[in-house]
């Protein structure tokens, strides 16, 4: 055996080290076990508590993650588990972020299960193992991570859905998303395999070298013709070179796609969004907020880590056959798609739920913006030199900065409205469609002043957050030279016109119309109102205080990224180093002309 | 290295031919007095009638996936099992597998870890009373 | 042809044609029949490619536990008595997605066929460098438990999630229906000190009825 000894003992240090640096995600998964202990082992009078539990070890992680969130020793981000996860700036905000909108989560679960009669000890539990994974997304520097991660947070997020036993339709919601879930899921795995097989490796750093050494071989084909032209003979090791980048690229473009597939299926755009209404409306209220906010940004933070961190790097991106292309097209017919089909809902949850697909596409077209800057960057350093790479550079940092800020506003005014949603509801009666929410600022004027502003955040009314997330997304969008994009921006923005409408429809119900005689039935419990406080507060709170709240997502942006700011940029160069020290013959036919031969 | 195959691959073929000999065999040279009673479908003593799709209960189901579950856990057993010295030992291991350097508990604590949290997965589906048949 | 190359093709036409027999079986059960004998196949190809610890886990989860879990979901689904899933003719806008789906994938598998093979992988016999092991249990085991680590342990509570997940959903009614009972029970409330339930907060036990989610609307739409 000629293997390079391991040293187990600096790997139990280094274990506990690492573990450490992700206390946060550590102590959710944690407290997922203990919920599960405590629900079956505890006594019944006992169980009571999960949910003071479940709070507590939240408040825990939410501690651990702000000491990560203020150190600026993550700045540069810091590889943990040997490359498998990263704790950087971009992880520690989603960190902080999934833990509170779990905690919100946890806050109405309890009481909308024991109100609706189908209470069970386990939820508190799958909801941690759910963000658990939704954690492990926002950390993932390897494929497998993302997967392990996406997996996770599915097959918890499936029980949860089907969990309402004594209505059909969470089991059938909850069988929806499962089969369509699973199917995504394989998709996933097959394209990373795709992946695996032309790079030969799963990291990320080993994913970017590869694409990168493909196209680079593959774009010599240029260099190869011409010289075939000119009469000259190619050294058949230069011809191999080439046939191995167009094969490596070969298998790497169906990996692109099929790994792009099943995200976009997660975070439900439009060719892939039929399930959404359906198991958005199935499901126990609680975990459609659940779905609405926590799933959504582990999607996004998905899309984010691999395709505009690892597939912006080349030719993937900045030619007109990219992936960008097709993403922008998807982004073009969810907005439209989710906003005209809102339209038609008069049913809250269904209509939320396609205003959810509508967000979606909003956010498709500021990754499509920042792979574009990143592309352009890799592509222009040659020619361009040091001006036109770091404006490129520092414009896609903003577009993923603004991207990363509106999926976090998104999630938050996201979460307050389905937990209205939830919280008028009780005597085995959800109050879903529009004319039973008339009048309801009169009766519960508090409950109809969150919820509007939740809604208005939604919507993008100046004061509040979700004006500046849209603000400072299309205008990061627009940036982009790329008249098409330009021409989205526009379409975008008639589309939040049309999203205006839907949503004040129900603000002016609430506002403006009679209350029915009979009050309406409410949630007990102070869980409710608490979340949609802290919700509607922070969407005006984030949008006052925009300024610094974009300096963090700038700060984060400026750490994940590749191209690299200042503080990475000696790892890539290594890296790319690397992949041109591994080519062993320089370009074809190197060889001066060699008539005659 | 496929040559190494070799002797699975008779042992399959064995085991075929075995059962196919065996079969018709037994059909050429068995007697046949065939009896109303003989001719009826055998099922556990009860009378065979109705549909057999009958539709299982859920139970069943649900041990199958409990089973799965703790199928997959014992799979990775087998190469911890296989590599357990190495990752016990804080130095490469020396000829006959003694270890160079000092012990770990690395290793252990890594299996124990993992065997621990789906023990108390256990736990809770003994708790819950998921594999009882009442 | 060595050994090798003939037992690569026998073995993967084989997992070839069975995966087809599969898909294109009405009867459910004789589909998990064929379905075994995919994984199987499979299992043969991956010790032809030296994976061998993979190939033995192929037996024992897939073709094992994995099939028995088909064989109870095929039981526990209510099919009619002939045994045949009910089919029913698709409409044209299914029949243009089933032959358009068909046609994309085909073309993606010949896609990534070329790649495969232009890239030249397959080398039959070949050996890897000697003191390898490479696609042992050892071999696996050096990979999991020093450089994946964490995904290892994480397994654990993706497992655990599982596990929950088979117990809340095959829960019986009657289990169910004690546990809401229990908790809406005022005495038992008052011992767990929530105070007792105000009226019309706890609904009373069974099913919720249809309303459950509300009126049907103008537009005719009923939800799911």
């Amino acid at each position: 055996m000629t293997h390079a000894p391991f040293v187990a003992d600096t790997m139990a240090s280094a274990t506990l080290q690492d573990l450490g640096h992700l206390a946060p995600m550590a102590i959710v998964g944690l407290w997922g076990l203990l919920l599960m202990a405590t629900d079956a082992f505890a006594a019944v009078g006992f169980r009571h508590f999960q949910r003071r539990i479940a709070l507590f070890g939240l408040a825990l992680a939410f501690v651990a993650g702000l000491t990560i969130y203020g150190n600026a020793d993550y700045d540069g981000g810091v590889e943990v588990f040997r490359g498998f996860l990263v704790v950087d700036p971009f992880s520690a905000i989603l960190d902080l972020v999934l833990v509170g909108l779990c905690a919100g989560t946890v806050l109405v679960a309890g009481d909308y299960a024991r109100t609706h009669r189908f209470e069970y000890g386990e939820q508190e539990s799958l909801l941690c193992i759910a963000t658990f994974g939704a954690m492990m997304v926002g950390h993932a520097h390897d494929l497998l991570a993302l997967f392990l991660g996406i997996e996770t947070m599915s097959i918890s997020v499936y029980v949860l859905v089907g969990a309402r036993w004594n209505a059909k339709p969470s089991a059938e919601a909850a069988l929806k998303y499962f089969l369509m879930g699973a199917f995504a899921s394989a998709i996933l795995l097959m394209g990373i395999a795709l992946l695996y097989g032309a790079t030969g490796a799963t990291a990320f750093e080993g994913i970017r070298g590869g694409v990168a050494e493909a196209f680079t071989r593959w774009l010599r084909i240029n260099d190869l013709a011409r010289a075939l032209d000119q009469g000259h003979t190619a050294s058949p090791a230069a011809s191999d070179l080439v046939i191995q980048g167009v094969a490596k690229a070969a298998l790497l473009i169906p990996g692109v796609l099929l790994v792009l597939g099943a995200l976009l299926f997660k975070v439900s755009a439009v060719p892939m969004h039929m399930w959404t209404p359906d198991a958005y409306e199935g499901a126990p209220t609680p975990v459609t907020a659940f779905m609405a906010s926590v799933v959504k940004v582990a999607g996004v933070a998905a899309l984010l880590r691999l395709f505009v961190a690892t597939f912006s790097t080349h030719r993937l991106v900045t030619a007109p056959y990219g992936w960008t292309t097709a993403v922008a097209l998807v982004a073009f017919l969810t907005m439209t798609v989710g906003n005209l089909a809102a339209v038609r809902q008069s049913n809250v949850k269904r209509l939320l739920a396609y205003s959810s697909i509508a967000h979606v596409g909003y956010l498709l077209l500021g990754v499509v913006a920042a792979a574009n800057f990143y592309g352009e960057a890799f592509a222009s350093d040659a020619t361009l030199g040091g001006d036109g790479l770091s404006w490129s550079r520092d414009a896609g940092d903003t577009a993923v900065a603004s991207v990363l800020l509106y999926i976090v506003v998104y999630a938050v005014a996201s979460l307050g409205a389905f937990v209205t949603v939830a919280w008028l509801s009780g005597n085995k009666h959800e109050a879903l469609e529009a004319y039973q929410w008339s009048g309801l600022a009169r009766r519960h004027p508090g409950m109809a002043l969150g919820m509007t502003v939740c809604l208005l955040s939604l919507m993008g009314l100046p004061p509040m957050a979700g004006f500046f997330g849209k603000l400072f997304l299309f205008r990061a969008v627009f940036e982009n030279s790329n008249p098409w994009l330009q021409f989205l921006v526009v379409w975008a923005l008639l589309n939040a016109v049309v999203g205006a409408y839907y949503y004040l429809r129900l603000v002016v119900a609430m506002y403006f119309h009679t209350p029915p005689k009979t009050a309406p039935v409410v949630l007990p419990g102070k869980g409710a109102p608490a979340v949609v406080a802290v919700t509607a507060g922070l969407s005006v709170a984030l949008g006052v205080l925009m300024q610094p709240t974009l300096d963090r997502a700038d700060l984060a942006a400026r750490a994940f990224n590749y191209p690299p700011g200042p503080s990475k940029a000696r790892r890539v160069d290594g890296l790319r180093a690397a992949w041109e020290a591994r080519d062993p013959t320089p370009p074809v036919a190197a060889e001066e002309p060699s008539p005659g031969t | 290295m496929a040559a190494s195959y070799l002797p699975a691959l008779v042992f399959l073929a064995f085991a075929a031919v075995m059962a196919t000999v065996l079969l018709l065999l037994t059909m050429v040279l068995g007697p046949k007095r065939r009896t109303p009673i003989k001719d009826e479908p055998f099922e556990c003593g009860s009378d065979p009638i109705g549909s057999p799709r009958v539709k299982f209960g859920v139970k069943f189901y649900q041990v199958a996936i409990l089973f799965l579950v703790f199928d997959i856990e014992v799979a990775f057993l087998y190469p911890w099992a296989s590599l357990f010295r190495e990752l016990s030992c804080t130095g490469p291991l020396g000829p006959g597998g003694v270890c160079t350097g000092a012990p770990t508990l690395f290793g252990l604590a890594e299996m124990l870890v993992f065997l621990g949290i789906l023990v108390l997965a256990l736990g809770y589906v003994l708790r819950k009373r998921a594999l009882d048949w009442a | 042809m060595t050994g090798a190359e003939l037992s690569f093709y026998l073995f993967g036409g084989l997992a070839v044609f069975s995966a087809l027999a599969m898909v294109t079986r009405k009867n459910a059960v004789v589909a998990a029949m064929w379905l075994i004998a995919t994984f199987l196949s499979v299992a043969a190809c991956y010790v032809l490619a030296q994976a061998t610890f993979l190939s033995a886990i192929q037996v024992i989860v897939y073709a094992g536990a994995v099939m028995v879990l088909f064989v109870f979901v095929i039981m526990v689904v209510d099919v009619d008595a002939t045994g045949r899933l009910t089919h029913r003719r698709p409409s044209r806008v299914g029949r243009l997605a089933y032959y358009g789906g068909f046609l994309l994938s085909a073309g993606f598998l010949a896609w990534v066929l070329v790649g495969t093979l232009a890239r030249q992988y397959v080398t039959f016999g070949a050996e890897l460098e000697p003191g390898s092991d490479f696609g042992t249990a050892r071999g696996l085991g050096r990979e999991i438990f020093t450089d994946y680590v964490f995904p290892f342990e994480a397994v654990s509570l993706l497992l655990v999630a599982a596990v929950i997940g088979a117990v809340v959903v095959a829960r019986s009614r009657k289990e169910r229906e004690h546990a809401a009972r229990h908790l809406a029970d005022p005495a038992a409330r008052h011992a767990a000190g929530l105070g007792t339930a105000a009226e019309g907060e706890i609904a009373p036990p069974g099913p919720s009825p249809a309303t459950d989610f509300g009126e049907p609307s103008a537009t005719g739409h009923r939800g799911i």
